[in-house]
C-alpha cells in the first residue's frame, strides 16, 4: 500500500516543472546555451575573435598597395562541413565588419563567389554603366577569403565531445599564394546540452 | 442500512469508474495507423498523404515524431519534396530536444506502469534517425541544394556513431532496471526470467535468422550515399579521401554489390571527380517492400501472489514479422539488361535493434504487470474483507464487481508499444551504369506494368532513386543530379 502511495505521489509530482523567465545574455561571456550537436552563437564569436587577432598580428596586408584606396577583399566559399545547418556568414561577417571598420580592406559586394552578395549594388552598377555608355570596370579583388568549418566527434563512458574546427585562408590574387591561414578549434564536452557556466 | 447501501454503491461505482479510467489509457495507435498503412502499401500516395496528415494533426505529443516520420516519407513519394524537407527538419528538431532532455527516469517508469508505454514520447530509434537524415539528404539533392545535402550526410555519419552509444546506453538502462526490479519484493526478476517470458521473447525470432549484421550499426545506404556524394561533388582532395573511406566501408557492408567497388577503386586511384566523355554515370537505386510488421504478443504471467484474490496478470510484448511482398526492378538500355544488386537489408537493421530493445521491454512489461497486479490484489483483498465483515447482498456484489473490474484492468490495459516507422522499405538495391547522354533507359518492375522510360540528361552523374512499396506496385522515380 505504501508503494502505491509513493507511486501516486510520483504521479502528482510528475506534472510539476520549473520554468525560467527570458533574459538577455552576452554571447561572449559563456552564459549562453551550449549545444554539443551544433555551433552556438558564442562559438562563432569566439572563433571570429581569435581569427581576427591572428589576422591583425600578421603582415598579410602589409604589401598591399592600391592607388584608389585600401585593397579589395572578396569573400570566397566557406564550406560548412559539419553535421548541422547554419549560415557561414555568422563567422565571415564578423571578420569583414572588423576589417572594413579598421580600414585594412574594402569588401567587394557587387561581385563575389557564386554571385554578388549585394544584388542591388551589382544591378545598379550595371545600369550605371549602361547609362554612361561605359562598360563597368571589373571588380578585381586583391585578396580572397575562403575556408571550411569541420566537425569531429568522440564519446567515452557516457561523455560526448564535439570539436568544431574553423579554418580560414587569405589568398593574394596576384600571386595565388596564401598570405595568411588560421585554424581555431572549439571543443565542447558533456553528456547533454547545457546552459553555460 | 441506507447509508451502508449508499456507501457500497459509491464504492462499487468508484471501482468500476477506476477500471474504466485505467483501461481508457489503452492507446489505439496501431488501429488508427492501419488504414494509412494499407493505402501506402498499395502505392496510393495521394490517399495515404491525406491520412498521414490527419494522423499528425490529431496526434498526441508522444506520437508526433513517429507519425511525422511517416508523413515525411509519404510527402517524398507524393512529390512534395519541400514539404518532406520541412517535416524531416521538424523531426530532426524533436530528436535534438529529446537528446538535450534528461533520460527517462526510473521513477518515471513507475508512472508508465500505471498507464502504458504509449504515455512516453517516441524518441526515435537509431535506425530512424539515420534513415531520416539520409532521406533529408536525398531531398536536398533532389532540390539541388548540395550544401545542405553535405551537412545532412555528415549528420547521417554522426547518427551512426550515436547508434553505438545509444545501444550501450540502452543495455545499461535495461540492466539497471532489472536490478531495480529485483530489489523490490514482487518477484519481478523471477517472473522476468521465467520460461513463459523467455519463450515470448523469442517469438518470431526464427523469421530473421541469417540476415546480415552490419558492423557498428552502420547503414550501407547512408555510407554509400556519403561516398558517392563526396566523390561526385568533391571540392578538393579531402573530399575525394572522404569518399574513398565511405565507399570502402560501404563495400565491406554490402559485398554482394560490385558497383560500389568501381567507385572505391576510382577514389583510391584518382584525386578528382569521375567523368566519362559524352556519357553519364547513372546510379539506379531501388527501394522496395515494407519493413517488418509490428504486432502484439499477449500472454498470462505466472502468479506472483498465491491467493484467491490474486488477479490474472497479462503482459504484452511487441513482435515483428517480415513482410514478404517485395518487388524486383530490371533496367534495359542499349548496352544490355541490368538488375540492381543488394545494398541494404532493412529487415536486418530493424530486427537487430528490436532484439537490442527486448531486455528493457521485458523488465518494464513484467514490472508494469506486477504493479498493476499488486494494485488489483489490494483492491480485491479489501473488497473481500469488506464482504467478510458485512456479509450482505450488497457487499457480495461489490466484491464481485471489484474482481471483474480489476481483472478487466489487468488484462485489457496490457499493451505493447507498437510505434515504428512503418513506411521504411524492406530492401534497397543499387546498380551503377555508364550511359550515353540523351539515350533512353527503361525501368521495369514485376508483373505487367509498362516500363518507365527515362532520357539521360546532359550531366556527368546522377542518381535515379526508385521506389515500389509492394510487388507490381507503382514505380515512383526521383531524379538527382550529382555532377551537372
Amino acid at each position: 500500500m505504501k508503494k502505491l502511495l509513493i507511486a501516486a505521489a510520483v504521479l502528482s509530482l510528475a506534472g510539476c516543472s520549473s520554468s525560467r523567465p527570458a533574459s538577455y545574455i552576452e554571447a561572449k561571456d559563456g552564459s549562453g546555451i551550449v549545444s554539443l550537436d551544433k555551433v552556438n552563437v558564442q562559438d562563432f564569436a569566439s572563433a571570429a575573435d581569435g581569427m581576427l587577432r591572428s589576422l591583425y598580428d600578421s603582415p598579410a596586408f602589409a604589401g598591399a598597395k592600391r592607388s584608389d584606396g585600401s585593397p579589395i577583399l572578396m569573400v570566397g566559399r566557406v564550406t560548412n562541413d559539419t553535421g548541422s545547418n547554419f549560415d557561414t556568414s555568422q563567422l565571415v561577417k564578423k571578420m569583414t565588419v572588423s576589417l572594413t571598420r579598421s580600414g585594412k580592406v574594402r569588401v567587394a559586394k557587387a561581385a563575389g563567389f557564386g554571385g554578388a552578395e549585394d544584388q542591388a549594388a551589382a544591378e545598379a552598377r550595371a545600369s550605371q554603366a549602361l547609362v554612361t555608355g561605359e562598360s563597368a570596370k571589373p571588380l578585381l579583388p586583391d585578396y580572397t577569403l575562403s575556408g571550411k568549418i569541420l566537425e569531429n566527434r568522440a564519446s567515452a563512458e557516457g561523455v560526448q565531445q564535439a570539436s568544431f574546427i574553423f579554418q580560414l585562408s587569405l589568398t593574394e590574387v596576384k600571386t595565388g599564394l596564401a598570405v595568411w591561414e588560421e585554424e581555431k578549434t572549439i571543443t565542447k564536452q558533456g553528456s547533454k546540452n547545457s546552459i553555460g557556466y | 442500512m441506507l447509508s451502508i447501501r449508499n456507501n457500497n454503491c459509491l464504492k462499487w461505482s468508484a471501482s468500476l469508474l477506476l477500471a474504466v479510467v485505467l483501461t481508457g489509457c489503452v492507446s489505439n495507435y496501431a488501429e488508427s495507423a492501419r488504414s494509412f498503412q494499407s493505402s501506402y502499401s498499395a502505392g496510393n500516395y495521394a490517399n495515404s498523404l491525406v491520412e498521414a496528415q490527419a494522423l499528425v494533426t490529431g496526434s498526441s505529443a508522444e506520437d508526433e515524431v513517429v507519425l511525422k516520420l511517416q508523413l515525411a516519407s509519404v510527402q517524398r513519394e507524393a512529390g512534395k519534396i519541400k514539404e518532406s524537407v520541412d517535416t524531416f527538419e521538424s523531426v530532426e528538431n524533436s530528436f535534438g530536444l529529446y537528446d538535450a532532455a534528461p533520460e527517462i527516469s526510473l521513477s518515471g517508469e513507475g508512472i508508465a506502469a500505471f498507464t502504458n508505454p504509449y504515455a512516453f514520447p517516441y524518441r526515435g530509434r537509431a535506425y530512424d534517425r539515420i534513415m531520416a537524415t539520409t532521406y533529408r539528404a536525398l531531398n536536398y539533392l533532389e532540390l539541388g541544394d548540395q550544401e545542405k545535402a553535405r551537412v545532412a550526410l555528415n549528420r547521417a555519419l554522426f547518427r551512426q556513431e550515436d547508434a553505438k552509444r545509444m545501444v550501450a546506453e540502452r543495455e545499461r538502462i535495461a540492466r539497471e532496471e532489472m536490478n531495480n526490479a529485483e530489489s523490490r519484493d514482487w518477484n519481478v526478476g523471477r517472473v522476468a526470467r521465467s520460461a513463459e517470458v523467455t519463450s515470448a521473447m523469442s517469438e518470431g525470432a526464427a523469421d530473421f535468422v541469417g540476415l546480415p549484421i552490419y558492423q557498428d550499426y552502420m547503414n550501407p545506404l547512408s555510407v554509400w550515399l556519403h561516398g558517392v556524394f563526396f566523390l561526385h561533388t568533391a571540392q578538393g582532395i579531402e573530399d575525394v579521401e572522404k569518399a574513398r573511406k565511405s565507399l570502402e566501408r560501404a563495400q565491406a557492408l554490402a559485398p554482394q554489390n560490385p558497383s560500389i567497388q568501381e567507385d572505391a577503386v576510382w577514389a583510391a586511384k584518382s584525386g578528382a571527380r569521375p567523368a566519362v566523355d559524352g556519357k553519364c554515370i547513372v546510379y539506379v537505386v531501388h527501394e522496395t517492400g515494407e519493413a517488418p510488421a509490428w504486432s502484439e504478443f499477449k500472454f498470462d504471467l505466472p502468479l506472483i501472489i498465491f491467493d484467491n484474490n490474486a488477479p490474472i496478470m497479462r503482459v504484452a510484448f511487441p513482435k515483428i514479422s517480415p513482410v514478404p511482398n517485395r518487388d524486383n526492378l530490371s533496367i534495359r538500355c542499349a548496352t544490355g539488361n541490368f538488375n540492381p544488386a543488394p545494398l541494404v537489408n532493412m529487415d536486418a537493421i530493424v530486427a537487430r535493434e528490436f532484439n537490442d530493445e527486448l531486455p528493457g521491454v521485458r523488465t518494464r512489461a513484467v514490472a508494469s504487470a506486477a504493479l498493476k497486479g499488486i494494485t488489483a490484489y489490494v483492491a480485491n483483498k479489501a473488497a473481500a474483507e469488506h464482504n467478510r465483515r458485512n456479509n450482505t447482498e450488497g457487499s457480495g456484489l461489490f466484491y464481485l464487481a471489484t474482481i471483474i473490474a480489476t481483472n478487466t484492468y489487468t488484462t485489457q490495459s496490457a499493451q505493447a508499444d507498437l510505434r515504428n516507422w512503418a513506411t521504411l522499405p524492406k530492401n534497397i538495391s543499387m546498380v551503377r551504369l555508364v550511359v550515353p547522354i540523351s539515350e533512353q533507359i527503361y525501368l521495369q518492375n514485376d508483373l505487367a506494368r509498362p516500363p518507365v522510360s527515362f532520357t539521360i540528361p546532359n550531366a556527368k552523374s546522377l542518381i535515379l532513386y526508385c521506389k515500389t512499396p509492394a510487388k507490381g506496385g507503382p514505380l515512383s522515380l526521383h531524379k538527382i543530379i550529382l555532377n551537372p
